[in-house]
């Protein structure tokens, strides 16, 4: 049986294994997901307005493997905002494609890694180590999603706040934590030219 | 045209003149210029408040309309924003157009002295030689390319217009370092905070002004100087195609001129030794006649045995059939010595001559010879008045001890002789254009450093003026 949001009874697919929450395409109801069970959060706003020509259903093609966008958040900070964009692809493995003034990174979580520094000494100038790549820091803001939508792979309600770090490191990699105060996320990735995701099912973006 | 009622563009009432002001990068823009009173209104969140209303007055004109919409490189770009800074001196004033592309994110169109650039911000960071992150040691490295290091300074905004996608003030200064490989110009600007890497493309004026429809009332800044990253008109194509056929041409003269010599026999028709003593009577002496078999080039040379001496040679070179005479003088001169470098020489003791297009026939030189060997010993020299000393004369330059041992000069006529001057000249013939490319590409080069405090031609060009 497909899972059915408990509050209005649309289908709530949950697509990907990792994902954690979504939310209602019809009634904007957050449902989060235990075992067979599902639980209302509560209802999610409208998403602010955006140019992204990304959207839910969106597909696209990253190396070999297909994958297509199920969940978005949008993530606010002090000196502007960005879209993260959550993927499934075909070959089961999830990412993040985000979308920040016109420049597109995809990353991947490493679920893995446990060599988190102490938050208090994450600040620009600071070195870490993932895998064999050495990554360093940029910068430290403070963020706060401000809408979400789909599925997601961990609680992003409106007015989740983190601490995200970027790191950059040679050519176009670079590196993202996220703590909050009971979670600590790690993901790594790099710069890509949107051409070469070669999207389709694109938003069409009004007046373009 | 871009419609501002078009539904793309967000209106809302500038909080400060509750004047209508657009957004077009919805969900990006977090600054917005009101075009009414100029106030910079912060839109990052929902309460739209004045960040500052007094700063930025001056209303401007732009070249290109904001919301405008032109197609460079294949995409099709929409003027959302424009700036104006200036350097450090506060002399040079440059604008700057924020680009937007739902799809390809920012660009920047920059406009300095008529010249444009299409700038982007770039994410992989070009490597420098030096351990910090800006502080670079010239050149500097991106997509193995070399780009040599134009200025050092700083960027100050004096003037915005339109939506930024970040905190945007006029006053606000940072750090530029700029480093060039025409057509591209790589930009590093930092502050304590961040740095922020872009790459400038060079862009004919002509193709911005069609691209974004410049209407005729608004010309097109006069384009002044050579910009640091406008491409040379010389381009190292070009050069090498002339420098191929220069090669082609040097190597057809040199045949030629092998080829010519290889025609005509090669011999000695004369070779014989002539005695000049002080006391002679008939100072010039004569060889005996010698034949000359076709018409040649002929090489007279003559060599004397001389050390820390001179010796000037007065020679005609007579036809014997009609008393034709080809004159000429030259001279031989050789010193030696030593000094605190050690051994050193100077001159040679020998010379020669050579004479086109001899016809066939018979001939003989006549030979006169001068110099301080040849001086009777006792003629001295005159001595020389110091004309602010009238009442003491005195001697200077006193020749060297003259010698009365008689001045042996050895002569050969050879014939069939390669004439190496005719193909020198032919040599510096086919160099002149080249040598002029070459000049007027390095004057293009020298003009586009001399606004550069890091010019590689600062040193030949001390004493040059290149004022245009």
């Amino acid at each position: 049986m497909k899972p059915s949001c408990p509050s209005c009874g649309a289908e709530v697919p949950f697509k990907s294994r990792f994902a954690f929450m979504a939310v209602c395409n019809y009634c904007k109801s957050t449902i989060v997901r235990h075992d067979k069970d599902l639980e209302i959060l509560g209802k999610m706003s409208e998403m602010p307005p955006d140019m992204s020509p990304i959207q839910i259903g969106t597909t696209g093609i990253l190396g070999k493997d297909k994958f297509e966008i199920v969940g978005r958040q949008r993530i606010g900070y002090e000196n502007g905002s960005w879209n993260e964009w959550y993927m499934l692809f075909q070959s089961g493995k999830d990412g993040w494609l985000a979308d920040a003034q016109g420049f597109i990174m995809v990353s991947f979580e490493d679920r893995e890694f446990n060599n988190y520094p102490a938050l208090g000494k994450l600040v620009p100038g600071a070195i870490i180590t993932v895998g064999k790549t050495e990554y360093t820091a940029d910068d430290v803001k403070q963020v706060t999603c401000k809408g979400s939508e789909g599925e997601l792979p961990f609680k992003c309600i409106v007015g989740r706040k983190s601490t995200s770090i970027d790191f950059h490191s040679t050519g176009s990699k670079f590196c993202n934590i996220d703590y909050t105060h009971d979670e600590k996320h790690i993901f790594v990735g790099k710069y890509i030219d949107i051409e070469e995701l070669k999207l389709e099912n694109q938003r069409q973006v009004e007046g373009w | 045209m871009a419609n501002p009622n078009s539904p793309h563009v967000k209106t809302f009432s500038c909080p400060n003149c509750a004047g209508s002001v657009n957004i077009r990068a919805i969900g990006s823009t977090i600054n917005v210029v009101c075009s009414y009173c100029s106030s910079i209104i912060d839109t990052n969140d929902e309460n739209y408040k004045v960040v500052d209303a007094f700063t930025n007055k001056v209303q401007r004109r732009t070249i290109i309309a904001l919301g405008q919409r032109g197609e460079i490189f294949g995409t099709l770009w929409e003027t959302i924003g424009y700036m104006e800074r200036c350097d450090q001196s506060g002399q040079y004033v440059w604008s700057e157009y924020l680009l937007f592309n739902p799809w390809k994110g920012f660009r920047w169109l920059t406009e300095y002295g008529g010249h444009w650039s299409f700038v982007t911000t770039i994410k992989d960071q070009p490597k420098g030689k030096s351990r910090s992150n800006t502080e670079f040691e010239k050149p500097i490295n991106y997509q193995d390319r070399e780009f040599l290091l134009f200025n050092k300074g700083t960027a100050k905004v004096t003037y915005v217009l339109g939506e930024f996608y970040w905190q945007v003030r006029v006053g606000e200064q940072v750090d530029l370092q700029e480093f060039i490989a025409p057509p591209e110009i790589l930009s590093m600007e930092s502050t304590s905070d961040e740095i922020v890497w872009s790459l400038g493309q060079y862009v004919e004026a002509e193709i911005i002004r069609i691209a974004f429809e410049v209407p005729a009332d608004k010309p097109m800044p006069v384009q002044t100087g050579v910009a640091p990253n406008q491409p040379s008109p010389y381009n190292p194509e070009d050069s090498a195609k002339i420098r191929k056929y220069w090669k082609y041409f040097a190597y057809a003269i040199l045949l030629i001129h092998i080829g010519t010599c290889i025609g005509h026999s090669r011999e000695t028709v004369y070779k014989g030794q002539l005695q000049f003593a002080a006391g002679d009577k008939e100072k010039t002496k004569v060889t005996p006649q010698f034949e000359i078999k076709e018409k040649t080039t002929i090489n007279i040379e003559m060599s004397a045995p001389i050390n820390n001496n001179w010796l000037e040679i007065g020679a005609d070179f007579v036809n014997d059939d009609n008393g034709e005479t080809e004159e000429f003088e030259t001279g031989i001169e050789y010193y030696t010595g030593t000094d605190s470098d050690g051994a050193w020489s100077e001159g040679s003791t020998s010379t020669s001559r050579s004479i086109e297009s001899v016809s066939k026939g018979k001939y003989h030189l006549n030979l006169e010879l001068s110099g301080p060997l040849l001086t009777p010993a006792n003629s001295s020299t005159p001595p020389v008045t110091d004309p602010l000393a009238p009442a003491i004369t005195y001697p200077i330059n006193t020749p060297p001890v003259i010698g009365k041992e008689p001045v042996i000069l050895n002569i050969e006529v050879r014939t069939g002789a390669l004439i190496w001057e005719n193909f020198w000249n032919a040599l510096l013939f086919i160099s002149i254009y080249p040598i002029f490319v070459w000049w007027k590409k390095r004057k293009f080069e020298v003009n586009r450093w001399s606004e550069s405090d890091f010019s590689p031609y600062a040193v030949d060009d001390s004493g040059e003026d290149d004022s245009e």
